[in-house]
């Protein structure tokens, strides 16, 4: 019957055709990709979630932990120049081009606001960070709409950029209404909370502010002197952070997928704390270390906690990584990579918090801003403060995290009983006394001269940043802090000097060749990993430390 | 020349629709032609030759020549023989072919007769009439009786012509003429010798010393050969009789519109009819191989059952399949094959849609190879078309029945030749084990790694911790010692195809009915992997009455299929793990671990325990298909008819792998993927079709009109289920994460067109066809697209009245043609994609990273071909050649953009690709005896060359495949597919430069290794036959390819290689030389520095130098070698059978040539059937030598 339906069907096609020239009207519904959602059905929380999850799980640029001394990875060398294509990728494709389409949206509509200044917030601060990555980019041309969509586009210089990226964030913030609807539940940073979204805009202002104080002093003035502390995230109940997700594998922790797959034992974890981060940490004292947030970012190295294990092996207390080069770790050390404190198992729980914008990181920068003059205020009370919330932030991560380290320790320590694991909680617990001491220590208090000064608050400001590379990459180029042992390695293509940007992506200079070597020329005429994006203006800045690292052979005793 | 036309007029019978194509059709019948035979006196004469039957005939049944079945009843008192023949048709349906002139003579028969056989009333007929007859298919052919000689009569004698020396010679004249008394040029010659002459135009001939008893052999294109001994005689005439069997051949072209060759302006090529019968395959794809020129089929990666790779004239298209377009019964088959193996992930081949017929429903392929031939099919046309008939029922008396069977066994050709030598760790000395004590002594542990990697020490018989034990057993020491070398060989199984098909076939006057049934089960020659498909067929037409008849079939397959092997750079691939595991490991202690304990077991050296795996890491599949059609036709005069026909193809498909709780490689926690795919393609047409010979004096023309409305829909509904709750569950709902996807294409395609037809004399024909089609997945503006040809043929051996005792016909060709790909649906939208699952709880969606090209037009390939068909001393010899162009334009192209501007690709139209060449098709028969004897070659070949001449705007080069170490991309101003890689790096002199470690050095930059694309492909077959018995060779050719390999990649990376045993024990350095830097210059000195196997080996893979991995494709292989015998009728008879065919056949014997360096790999399967991925080998499963025994009977 169906047949014969389509016969008459036919028949009837072929009169049409041969009358009407053809009967295509149901074409374009054919045509019509049934999973694919049209412009009307999508809505802004749609796209914002997604943005949300690939901006936050999705680590974003890695080897900046490499960068900026937090930690050393034994699975890849840190100078090698295939891993920069990513950042670049994810920031266009994935992440803006969806906050353009809400912005495209819900610009004209005086009711979405909220949804408009959001997906603006959340751009400038992607954008801001892809910048950070390679200095001039395409910025103006970028995530038009498909129909105009522009494939060659121009990359716009960092200064322009960020130029607009103040005015976004200061356009963005004051267009903000409580009044008004938001993203409610699909806002997995803030759950449509404005006031919040408000104190990140401002803080991401400071934070972007201070960054180009070297390039450009009275810009960065001009985009602080409107902030009072008030206006910024203070408390860790304001700070941004993306929780991973344990309703299915892919949206782990990446550790926690990690460790499914291929994890075995403590000593197979790949990422170690670097020397850099711990030296501060432990301040000359790797056994017993004053700053309680030592324990929560590192273990001491490997097998030290129950220090019972069998066969036993000696105990080294905290000892980062080193950047090694090429040279094999077992030339160096005895007992290879299990003399070095991998990060605490803490890291590895399957739900954890990416730290976006911490109340640290905000305290930090106004003590820098206050020590410089950008804004007034006491840099010493400012350091303070900003040491006191990090410890916060840490007892709040420990206290989020420390429920599912049972999952962590079936992989890593199958032999634990619960009592090995309660034990090994209970040990990293802060106490109120550590933190009081710690407090009250000379590590609290600024000395010196000013660069001195800046140097503490950015090597504090760095374990605020733990977890969060691309920040204390940034603020290493910036400021020239924390001082960063580079061996200084042949073997590696930058002979002992630490990169200061990304290369551009290889298939920039292939489909875009045009506008890629004008960006070139502009940067200095070389894509280079040495080369410096605007803001890295600080002539001054102590940024070579090559030499010998000292290693320690022997065990701790 | 009114006198003219009339002359003319007396002569059709035929029924336009059998010119036209009634539908569906079948294979080429032979029918006579209204070519003018042989070659007449005078202008005038010329003029006024009445000629004969000037008829086309079109059958779409087949019907068996013994149709002595087909019954008459008739009472008639002096009736005239034509309007007996009118009765004939009536009673049987038969077309009767006669002269109208010829039938003046006859006699007005009187004759009473009750249902007998037509034969018999034939014989009544014309008894005593100066007639005899013939029956070919459904036509009788009435003509005037043999050739009489003038003179008293005489039968040809070969002892006549004994010691022809010592016989006097006589001189011999005499005249030819034909039927009808006219004057005919022939080609006399005497027997046995070299001499001869032709006749004049008036048909005389005289020829000087010819000995009185020689035989003189008359021949003269379109007439029976006759033989006539002399015997003494001066003067001798003949008449010769029209040749029935010598009537022209026609053949199925686009839209199963049938023609007469001889007026068909293009290259086509038929299989041969016993390669369908004789040389069985379960995949039809597969006869094709070496057998029709510019055709090259691939055999499947995953062997047996797998899917075809068929690719006609070169790689045209970067995007698109390339596969021709399968034609079944004159409705589109789907060929699909979805989501198909890849060189990365645990892929598999589940096969294609046109493994699904039964070989036994086949009746007839046709493979028109170019848009020249293909412009009717417009959107569908570009790559191809194959053209497929099935059978259908045969009147007869009672129920024919036909069976075959048929029992192929598979062996493993090669495997890979293997070093034997060296085990398990690095730099030939060293395993980096720990240690372990045993009774006081340390051993060496090996470690456990999924990379095994045999570059250790010498398998010197070393003791080491036993890492081959089972669980709970104590420590044990075992000696490193290398296992049997056929250890791997032994693995695999014999595969069994076993194929058996029954068919039933009867019919009436007016009814015939086909049904066919067919069971073929597939053992692989990997262990558990089976298959079975079983097919019903209905085939049924009737003639409702004289003008209204109906034609239908129906056809069910059911398929099974049961762990079909992992394909590509996978751990789950066998061949991956057998052929680079560690040469210590004892395979059977695998099996007996995996039988006792249920687990991997996770060894050294091994990437999977290949026992575990073949247990536990399972798939299956099973698919219901049906395809169908109905037709109706109406005969509204002689020479106007009117067709409609629907037809369906519809299937599901599910799929299902599993892993249990335990596997490895991401699946620890069990996963499931359960995977279904439904197709739907539904075409109805209608056909109008007009024919008439002579509408102006000394024309003919035909026109059809049609239109056709296609659908087609895919939807895939999957999950991939992962992380078992309960082990050993396999369902989405017992599962932590299910990721389902869906997708759901649908595409619709409006087509009118039109086919005509003009001949001038019958020798010279300009043919056209235009086809417009609506596509929906084009751009709104360009639905609409037209495709034509124009294509003519001239057949110059009947203009200009070439002698035909050499070339007996000659045909000029040469054609225009457009056809098309439309494109995939869904490129001329953008949107938004939906994330399939939540984050907690919270749904999102995303842009889509595509700019759609929203004014989208179809791939065009414009197509020019010329070509001639040449046949000698009366079809002794034959040669057909063409030469082609095609230009493919406004390739559909996803091309990168800049990712700043937000998306990834970007569509457009653009490009062009070229291909000319050549093709050949020869056919010999160098010796046909008395005897019976014959021996017949054939020949083709084909050389193409590809030149990609435009990609898009910017763009020099275009990715089409990755694989590794090189990849596949298509390059401006060079054939299409270049292996992309690294090369050795070189100093001037051409040698290969050595580094400080004593390894290659690679090139700085990628270039191009080489090209996929063979310069030439052909094949070569010798049948002989006797009485009977047949016996065939075929030898095919692919030559100046190159392919990419990635099992060569792991089994030198790996040092398993038997080669890899060079330089073992730092025994010689690597030939090349050192760059010594002198001053400012770079001096080249001869290498020294010795190596062990890692450096001299595995550093090239190491190093990703692809220059090394880069392999010669071409080969010469020995095909197939065919031995037939079909019992003689008269035995038949006794037994009662109708036939009775017995054949063996042995296939893939060997390579003739190949270089392939005892990898194991062949040179000829591909990974999957994908144009970009043509060239890239990666683990293939090894290559069998089939042996089939097959049987057929008829009764």
């Amino acid at each position: 019957m169906r047949q014969i339906k389509k016969l008459i069907k036919c028949s009837a096609t072929l009169l049409c055709v041969v009358v009407l020239d053809s009967c295509t009207k149901n074409f374009e519904e054919k045509n019509t990709d049934p999973t694919l959602l049209s412009e009307a059905l999508v809505t802004p929380e749609l796209l914002l979630t997604n943005v949300q999850i690939n901006a936050g799980n999705g680590l974003y640029f890695e080897y900046a932990e490499v960068y900026s001394g937090m930690t050393v990875r034994t699975d890849i060398g840190p100078f090698t120049d295939f891993f920069y294509d990513n950042p670049w990728t994810a920031t266009y494709t994935a992440l803006t081009n969806n906050l353009a389409a809400i912005i495209r949206k819900t610009s004209d509509d005086p009711e979405l606001v909220n949804h408009y200044a959001v997906a603006r917030i959340m751009k400038a601060w992607i954008f801001s960070q892809c910048t950070d990555i390679y200095g001039d980019i395409p910025y103006f041309d970028a995530n038009k709409a498909p129909i105009e969509a522009v494939t060659h586009p121009t990359y716009d210089s960092q200064k322009a950029i960020y130029e607009n990226l103040f005015i976004e964030l200061k356009e963005a913030a004051a267009q903000l209404d409580a009044g008004k609807a938001s993203y409610g539940n699909a806002d997995l940073i803030y759950h449509g909370d404005i006031s919040r979204w408000k104190k990140f805009a401002n803080s991401l202002r400071l934070r972007l502010a201070l960054r180009v104080r070297y390039a450009d002093a009275e810009l960065a003035k001009a985009n602080m002197s409107d902030l009072t502390e008030a206006d910024l995230i203070t408390t860790t109940a304001d700070q941004a952070l993306f929780f991973t997700s344990d309703d299915m594998a892919s949206h782990f922790n990446t550790e926690y997928q990690w460790l499914l797959n291929y994890g075995t034992d403590p000593n197979s974890k790949t990422n170690l704390v670097a020397k850099t981060i711990l030296d501060i940490l432990t301040n000359g004292s790797s056994h017993d270390p004053i700053d309680p947030r030592t324990k929560i970012i590192a273990d001491t190295a490997y097998a030290t906690w129950p220090p019972t294990l069998d066969p036993p092996l000696p105990y080294f207390g905290y000892r980062g990584m080193p950047l090694f080069g090429s040279t094999p770790i077992e030339n160096r050390y005895p007992y290879g990579f299990a003399s070095i404190s991998t990060r605490s198992d803490f890291w590895y729980v399957p739900v954890i918090e990416r730290p976006i914008l911490r109340a640290s990181e905000v305290y930090f920068a106004l003590s820098e801003a206050a020590l410089f003059n950008l804004l007034s205020g006491d840099a010493d009370a400012y350091f303070k403060k900003g040491l006191e919330v990090s410890v916060k932030e840490l007892q709040d991560f420990y206290d989020r995290t420390k429920g599912q380290l049972a999952k962590v320790e079936a992989k890593f320590r199958p032999d634990w009983t619960d009592a090995d694991i309660n034990n090994y909680i209970a040990h990293k617990e802060i106490t109120q006394t550590e933190v009081d001491d710690f407090l009250a220590s000379p590590i609290a208090d600024l000395t010196g001269s000013d660069e001195e000064k800046l140097e503490q608050i950015i090597n504090q400001k760095l374990i605020g940043l733990f977890f969060n590379g691309e920040e204390g990459w940034s603020e290493w180029r910036r400021t020239g802090y924390p001082r960063i042992l580079v061996p200084d390695d042949g073997g590696t293509p930058l002979k002992g000097v630490s990169i200061r940007r990304g290369h551009y992506p290889a298939s920039e200079g292939l489909v875009n060749s045009a506008k890629h070597k004008d960006a070139i020329n502009n940067m200095g005429g070389k894509d280079d990993l040495l080369g410096r994006v605007w803001w890295d203006a600080n002539p001054a800045a102590p940024h070579e430390h090559t030499g010998t690292v000292e290693w320690r052979a022997t065990p701790w005793q | 020349m009114q006198n003219a036309l009339c002359n003319y007029a007396a002569v059709t019978v035929v029924p336009a629709e059998q010119r036209t194509g009634r539908w569906p059709s079948t294979k080429t019948v032979l029918v006579m032609t209204s070519r003018k035979p042989g070659r007449h006196r005078t202008a005038k004469s010329y003029l006024l030759v009445k000629l004969t039957s000037a008829l086309l005939l079109i059958i779409s049944l087949h019907v068996s020549a013994t149709s002595a079945s087909q019954r008459i009843t008739f009472s008639g008192k002096d009736v005239s023989l034509e309007k007996v023949f009118s009765v004939i048709k009536k009673q049987t349906g038969y077309a009767v072919m006669y002269n109208a002139d010829q039938l003046e003579k006859a006699q007005p028969v009187s004759i009473k007769v009750t249902n007998i056989p037509l034969e018999g009333f034939l014989q009544q007929v014309l008894n005593g009439q100066p007639f005899e007859y013939s029956i070919e298919n459904t036509t009788i052919f009435i003509s005037r009786k043999a050739a009489t000689v003038a003179g008293p009569p005489n039968k040809p004698d070969d002892d006549a012509s004994d010691n022809t020396s010592s016989r006097p010679a006589i001189d011999i004249h005499g005249r030819v003429v034909n039927e009808k008394g006219e004057s005919l040029v022939a080609a006399v010659s005497i027997k046995k010798t070299q001499r001869g002459t032709t006749t004049g135009d008036d048909g005389n001939f005289t020829l000087r010393n010819v000995e009185e008893n020689a035989i003189l052999v008359f021949s003269s294109t379109g007439y029976v050969k006759q033989e006539v001994a002399i015997r003494n005689r001066a003067e001798i005439n003949i008449t010769m009789a029209l040749d029935d069997k010598q009537l022209s051949e026609v053949m199925v072209t686009a839209l199963g519109i049938t023609k007469q060759k001889r007026t068909v302006g293009y290259a086509s090529q038929e299989l041969a009819k016993k390669d369908l019968t004789d040389a069985r395959d379960i995949s039809i794809a597969n006869y094709l191989t070496g057998k029709i020129a510019g055709v090259q089929v691939s055999l499947p990666a995953a062997g047996k059952g797998g899917s075809s790779k068929v690719i006609i004239r070169g790689i045209s298209s970067v995007t698109n399949e390339n596969q021709p377009l399968y034609v079944v019964d004159g409705i589109p088959l789907d060929n699909s094959r979805f989501n198909e193996a890849q060189v990365f992930g645990d892929g598999h081949d589940y096969g294609d849609g046109i493994g699904n017929i039964n070989p036994e429903d086949i009746e007839s392929i046709n493979v028109l190879k170019g848009p020249n031939a293909t412009a009717l099919y417009g959107s569908r046309g570009s790559n191809g078309v194959i053209i497929i008939t099935t059978k259908s029922g045969k009147a007869g008396s009672g129920v024919g029945v036909e069976f075959n069977s048929n029992v192929t066994v598979d062996k493993i050709n090669q495997v890979p030749k293997t070093q034997n030598k060296y085990g398990p760790g690095y730099e030939d000395k060293n395993i980096y084990g720990s240690s372990v004590e045993i009774d006081g002594v340390t051993y060496e542990t090996i470690p456990v790694s999924n990379q095994p990697e045999s570059l250790g020490p010498p398998l010197d018989g070393r003791l080491l911790v036993n890492p081959f034990v089972l669980p709970g057993t104590p420590p044990s020491t075992f000696q490193l010692l290398p296992q049997p070398e056929d250890n791997v060989k032994k693995f695999w199984e014999t595969g069994i195809v076993t194929a058996n098909s029954l068919s039933l076939s009867g019919g009436g006057e007016r009814s015939t009915a086909r049904l066919s049934l067919s069971n073929t089960t597939i053992d692989g020659i990997t262990p558990k992997h089976h298959e079975n498909h079983q097919t019903i067929a209905l085939r049924a037409s009737t003639h409702l009455t004289d003008k209204l008849s109906f034609d239908g079939k129906i056809n069910y397959l059911h398929k099974d299929l049961k762990n079909t092997p992992t394909l590509g750079s996978s751990a789950q691939n066998y061949v991956w793990n057998l052929s680079t595991m560690g040469r210590y490991i004892p395979l059977p202690f695998l099996k007996e671990y995996y039988e006792k304990t249920g687990l991997e077991g996770s060894f050294p050296s091994l990437s999977y325990n290949p026992y575990y795996l073949m247990n536990e890491i399972k798939n299956n599949s099973t698919r219901d298909r049906i395809v169908g059609f109905i037709s109706a036709k109406y005969q509204l005069n002689d020479w106007i008819s009117i067709m409609a026909r629907s037809g369906v193809d519809i299937y599901n498909e599910r799929r299902r792998e599993i892993w249990p709780v335990g596997a490895k490689f991401g699946n620890q926690e069990g996963r499931l993927i359960d995977d279904g795919y439904f197709t739907r393609e539904s075409n109805s047409d209608v056909l109008i079709s007009a024919a008439k010979n002579n509408i102006l004096k000394n024309f003919s023309a035909s026109l059809s009109v049609g239109g056709l409305l296609t659908t087609r829909n895919y939807r895939r509904q999957s999950w991939d289920a992962r992380s078992l709750k309960v082990p050993g569950i396999y369902d989405v709902s017992n599962a932590r994460n299910v990721t389902p996807f869906y997708s759901d294409v649908k595409r619709e395609n409006q087509s009118v067109y039109l086919s005509g037809e003009i001949g001038y004399k019958n020798y010279a024909f300009l043919d056209f066809t235009g086809r417009k089609d609506w596509s929906s997945t084009l751009g709104t503006d360009n639905y609409g697209f037209i495709y034509p040809s124009i294509s003519g043929s001239f057949i110059f051996t009947d203009a200009f009245k070439i002698s035909p005792s050499i070339l007996s016909y000659g045909k000029a060709r040469a054609s225009y043609a457009h056809a098309g790909n439309d494109a995939a649906p869904y490129l001329t939208q953008t949107g938004f994609y939906f994330n399939s699952v939540p984050y907690n709880g919270q749904s999102s969606a995303y842009i889509s990273n595509t700019v759609a090209l929203f004014d989208l037009k179809n791939e065009l390939k414009k197509s020019t071909e010329f070509g001639v068909d040449l046949r000698f001393f009366q079809g002794r010899v034959t040669l057909d050649a063409t030469y082609y162009k095609s230009n493919t334009l406004n390739q559909i192209l996803p091309v990168k953009v800049s990712t700043g501007s937000g998306y990834m690709t970007k569509v457009v139209n653009a490009g062009n690709i070229e291909n000319k060449g050549i093709e050949l098709s020869f056919t010999a028969r160098p010796v046909e005896s008395r005897s019976g004897f014959q021996w017949d070659v054939t020949f083709n070949y084909a050389k193409n060359k590809s030149k990609v001449i435009e990609l898009a705007e910017g763009i020099e080069t275009y990715p089409l495949y990755s694989s590794y170490p090189n990849s596949i991309e298509a390059r401006t101003g060079q054939a299409f597919g270049n292996i992309i890689g690294y090369g050795y790096k070189r100093a001037p002199d051409g040698q290969k430069i050595v580094v400080s470690d004593g390894s290659y050095q690679r090139e700085d930059t990628v270039k191009v290794l080489g090209n996929v694309t063979p310069k030439w492909i052909g094949g070569l077959n010798n049948t002989f036959s006797y009485k009977g018995f047949t016996l065939s060779a075929l030898v095919d050719f692919v030559q100046g390819n190159k392919i990419t390999s990635s099992s060569k990649y792991q089994m030198v990376a790996k040092g398993i290689a038997a080669f890899t045993e060079r330089y073992g024990e730092q025994s010689e350095p690597l030939p090349g030389v050192v760059a010594v830097e002198d001053g400012s210059e770079i001096k080249y000195e001869p290498n020294t520095k010795t190596v062990d196997r890692q450096t001299a080996w595995a550093n090239r893979a190491w190093n990703s130098i692809g220059e090394e991995f880069v392999m010669d494709g071409s080969y010469i292989m020995f095909r197939e070698v065919i031995f037939g015998y079909a019992f003689r009728p008269s035995f038949l008879k006794k037994i009662k059978f109708s036939s009775f065919r017995l054949s063996v056949v042995a296939r893939n014997l060997f390579y003739i040539e190949e270089h392939m360096q005892g990898l194991g790999i062949s040179p000829e399967t591909n990974l999957n059937t994908s144009a970009g991925a043509t060239g890239v080998e990666a683990l293939s499963m090894p290559t069998t030598r089939s042996y089939g025994l097959n049987l057929n009977f008829t009764f």
